[in-house]
């Protein structure tokens, strides 16, 4: 009986279906496609009680139920705090058929199989709520290329939202909605330099599509380097985690132990479109720098040196008797860029290690406003964390085995670089 | 890609009747890949207590409750003959999980773990691997009982316990066989969250099922899904995944199905559905509005089946035929809001409300709008017919 009704419904509702064809496209990272609204998961209670790690008894009773320790009971608390925080992303993007695919036809006595000129095609990712004027953060990625944006809240509310502003390089975002439902807060943010490898992550969001879903893991490590795919620039400081992270999970908190968001849920490494216990979340302490920027004006400026290049290693410095081991070695100067201006030198010949062809003889930058360059990411966290457009800093170089010091004024970082 | 089309157009209808669903079929545990059977391992006594301050509380939590639950987890190896154009027909080997259900040697375990087996064996540890029948299996709520031929006192049962006030973040433990090769192998995980509809391989519907991120792969399914006092609160039965292993979306249907289904698979050998004998639309906006119906939600019967508890309560079917597009509707039925006071919005929840709070043989209480006027109307469900 049932299946024969819904072979029923299929028949008769398939008519009203025309303006929506689910087709699942995975575009980057995490988008999830094709998924429904899911049931609302368990009560979330109205007020935001403070929760710390009490030292609690063994056995706590929450709505009648024994729990163990505090542990479990922790994790609990959490969920009733930050779900109602935590929404449901849903982009529609309008794709002219023939920029992706074409349906066969192949079912021609069913009314859809006339293809339509251009059809929808949806994504779904997970944000969480930054502050009470209904400004919500989620991923660059997921919001990329939409035409519409649909916020689901954790009661199952939902509002179109418009996009305030995007940064494609740390891969954040900010939407907008009129109204938060009531008993929606905004999330408590935590800091992402105080964030120890070992220490509890837990992911909620809305991997396949199912909404108010947490996973609990530890932080695996710090200091990963991510880019993102949309751009050329890649985002420093990275958490990793084992918390299961999913197609969905996209632009979904991060939380440590007191429901505060550590990172926003990002990318995942796995060798299929699921969790393979390695996951990574954009540090909040870059997203509290982008996104009131992103706010008030609709984009982040980032400062900007102008070079390409990659980090001494041992075997390089051996292979090419560099009179360093550490540092980043530049291997192009972008013209007119502020390294330019200020008369950095990238590399005089092309040579081969390990069969790749290699740049050298630049300029090895080993410190910059005094603090040691070990490896080439650290002039991004630097930049990154440290300074501004305009900004003045000392590069340390060693040029021709002599130590050197270099000003440079920083500039704003293009959106492309020409190759 | 026609399947495809339909299973996505499947999806976003049910989308339409409002009904919680996740798109994409879920996957079912079942390996069916062939294997050798794995020898017996014996899960080895643990001697001493653990000092604390070696092993913190929360690791004791695990550790007593794999010593209190694993004894109930079996392995359930099935051979199931396949037939080939090229080999004709050959046995294939499945492997599940299940749990010692009482004394008398019945073991819980998926449907979908037994199905079509021509036999099956039991591996409670401990060296004993026996063969099982299956005294009774309802596909609906996949799950099935068996019996082994053992001496109680080498039985186990696990503990029951509640699915109804779990709460999310809460820890959760699976015990099982994943790959079909390591048994009563522990994994630990929270709940993540609850009350999830999934459409399982098959076109089965399965509700209120528990969403956990323990590891969950081929070769758990049947296996309990554990409480931080190793108390059964489900059976894991599904994951999502693009690949075949864990991704960390795992499914278990809730204990109190199992109690309300298990005590019938015993008695009777299935578990009698309640059922009302209709066939009807779900009626939404746009629906309601092309054929100006009444009410924005609820179901317009379509089909009474005869002799069924809708027809001997005088519940009516369409009486004429409307072609919209170029598909027929059959129109002018009684439309069915409300069953023992709850409002209805579709053909699902009406089907979830039989099967979750009714019994064979009780009354219900339907509210129908016919001819515009709000009627009452009691029915007697009887045990939906198998075909």
């Amino acid at each position: 009986m049932k299946r024969m009704s819904l072979i029923v419904l299929l028949v008769i509702l398939s008519l009203t279906l025309m303006a929506c064809q689910l087709e699942f496209s995975f575009p980057k990272l995490l988008q999830a496609g094709k998924s429904a609204p899911t049931a609302p998961a368990t009560a979330v209670t109205e007020e935001r009680p403070v929760v710390k790690p009490t030292p609690t008894p063994k056995r706590i009773v929450v709505a009648g139920k024994v729990l163990d320790a505090e542990e479990e009971q922790l994790l609990v608390s959490i969920y009733e705090r930050v779900n109602p925080s935590v929404v449901n992303i849903r982009v529609t993007k309008k794709v002219k058929l023939g920029e992706e695919f074409r349906f066969p036809n192949i079912v021609p006595e069913l009314p859809f199989a006339t293809p339509p000129e251009e059809f929808f095609q949806e994504g779904v990712g997970s944000g969480f709520v930054w502050d009470e004027e209904g400004h919500i953060v989620t991923n660059y990625h997921v919001v990329e290329g939409a035409d519409e944006v649909e916020v689901t809240f954790y009661n199952g509310d939902s509002t179109l939202a418009s996009v305030v502003g995007t940064d494609p390089d740390s891969d954040v975002a900010v939407i907008k909605v009129d109204e938060l439902p009531q008993g929606v807060h905004p999330v408590d943010l935590g800091d992402s330099d105080q964030v120890k490898v070992g220490q509890r992550a837990i992911a909620i969001g809305n991997p396949f599509g199912l909404q108010g879903t947490m996973t609990v893991g530890i932080i695996s490590g710090l200091g990963r380097v991510l880019r993102p795919g949309t751009t050329q620039f890649s985002i420093p400081e990275v958490i990793q985690t084992d918390a299961a992270i999913n197609p969905g999970n996209s632009g979904g908190p991060l939380l440590d132990s007191q429901g505060r968001v550590i990172g926003i849920n990002t990318a995942i490494k796995s060798p299929v479109r699921a969790s393979a216990g390695v996951g990574f979340a954009v540090p909040i302490n870059l997203v509290k720098k982008v996104v009131p920027s992103l706010i008030e004006r609709g984009y982040y400026e980032y400062p900007w040196l102008g070079i390409r290049g990659m980090s001494v290693t041992r075997a390089i410095a051996e292979e090419f008797d560099l009179p360093v081991k550490r540092g980043a070695l530049v291997i192009e100067v972008i013209r007119d860029s502020p390294a330019d201006k200020a008369g950095l030198q990238g590399a005089k010949k092309e040579v081969k290690f390990r069969g790749e062809p290699l740049g050298i003889g630049g300029d090895i930058i080993i410190a910059i406003d005094g603090q040691e360059v070990r490896k080439f990411e650290d002039l991004l966290v630097y930049l990154v964390r440290n300074t501004t457009v305009g900004q003045e800093v000392t590069l340390t170089v060693i040029r021709d085995g002599e130590e050197k010091e270099i000003k440079v004024k920083l500039g704003k970082r293009p959106k492309v670089i020409k190759e | 890609m026609s399947k495809r089309w339909l299973l996505l157009t499947i999806a976003s209808l049910l989308v339409l009747t409002g009904c919680a669903l996740v798109s994409g079929t879920a996957r079912i545990l079942h390996t069916a890949i062939s294997i050798t059977p794995t020898p017996t391992l014996v899960p080895t006594p643990t001697t001493a207590p653990v000092t604390s301050g070696v092993v913190d509380t929360e690791e004791q939590i695990i550790i007593n409750v794999y010593k209190k639950a694993a004894p109930s987890v079996v392995n359930i190896t099935t051979r199931i003959l396949q037939w080939d154009f090229f080999f004709g027909v050959y046995p294939e080997e499945g492997a599940g999980s299940g749990f010692v259900y009482d004394k008398e040697g019945h073991i819980v375990t998926n449907y979908h773990v037994i199905e079509g087996a021509q036999s099956i064996e039991v591996s409670l540890g401990e060296d004993i691997v026996v063969p099982a029948k299956v005294v009774g299996a309802d596909p609906p709520n996949d799950l099935a009982v068996l019996k082994v031929e053992v001496p109680p006192d080498k039985l186990v049962p696990v503990e029951l316990g509640s699915s109804s006030n779990l709460q999310v973040g809460q820890r959760a433990i699976a015990i099982g066989n994943p790959f079909g090769r390591f048994e009563r192998t522990l994994t630990v995980g929270v709940i993540s969250a609850l009350n999830r509809t999934l459409k399982l391989e098959g076109g089965r519907m399965i509700r209120h099922l528990i969403q956990t991120d323990a590891a969950i792969n081929p070769g758990n399914s049947g296996g309990p899904l554990l409480d931080s006092h190793g108390r059964v609160i489900g059976v894991n039965t599904a994951i999502v995944s693009p690949s075949r292993a864990s991704a960390g979306v795992g499914f278990a249907i809730p204990v109190d199905t199992v109690k309300r289904v298990v005590p019938e698979l015993i008695a009777y050998g299935r578990y009698r559905h309640p059922w009302l004998g209709i066939l009807g639309y779900s009626i939404t906006p746009g629906f309601a509005k092309r054929l100006g119906l009444p009410v924005e939600e609820g179901i317009l019967v379509a089909k009474v089946y005869r002799n069924s508890p809708a027809a001997k309560a005088g519940i009516r079917g369409a009486r004429k035929e409307l072609i919209i597009g170029n598909r027929t509707v059959l129109v002018g039925g009684d439309i069915i809001t409300a069953i023992d006071g709850h409002p209805l919005k579709s053909v699902d929840e009406l089907d979830a409300y039989l099967e979750d709070n009714t019994r064979v043989g009780q009354e219900v209480e339907l509210e129908l709008i016919r001819r515009g006027k709000t009627i009452k109307i009691k029915a007697v469900l009887e045990e939906e017919p198998r075909q």
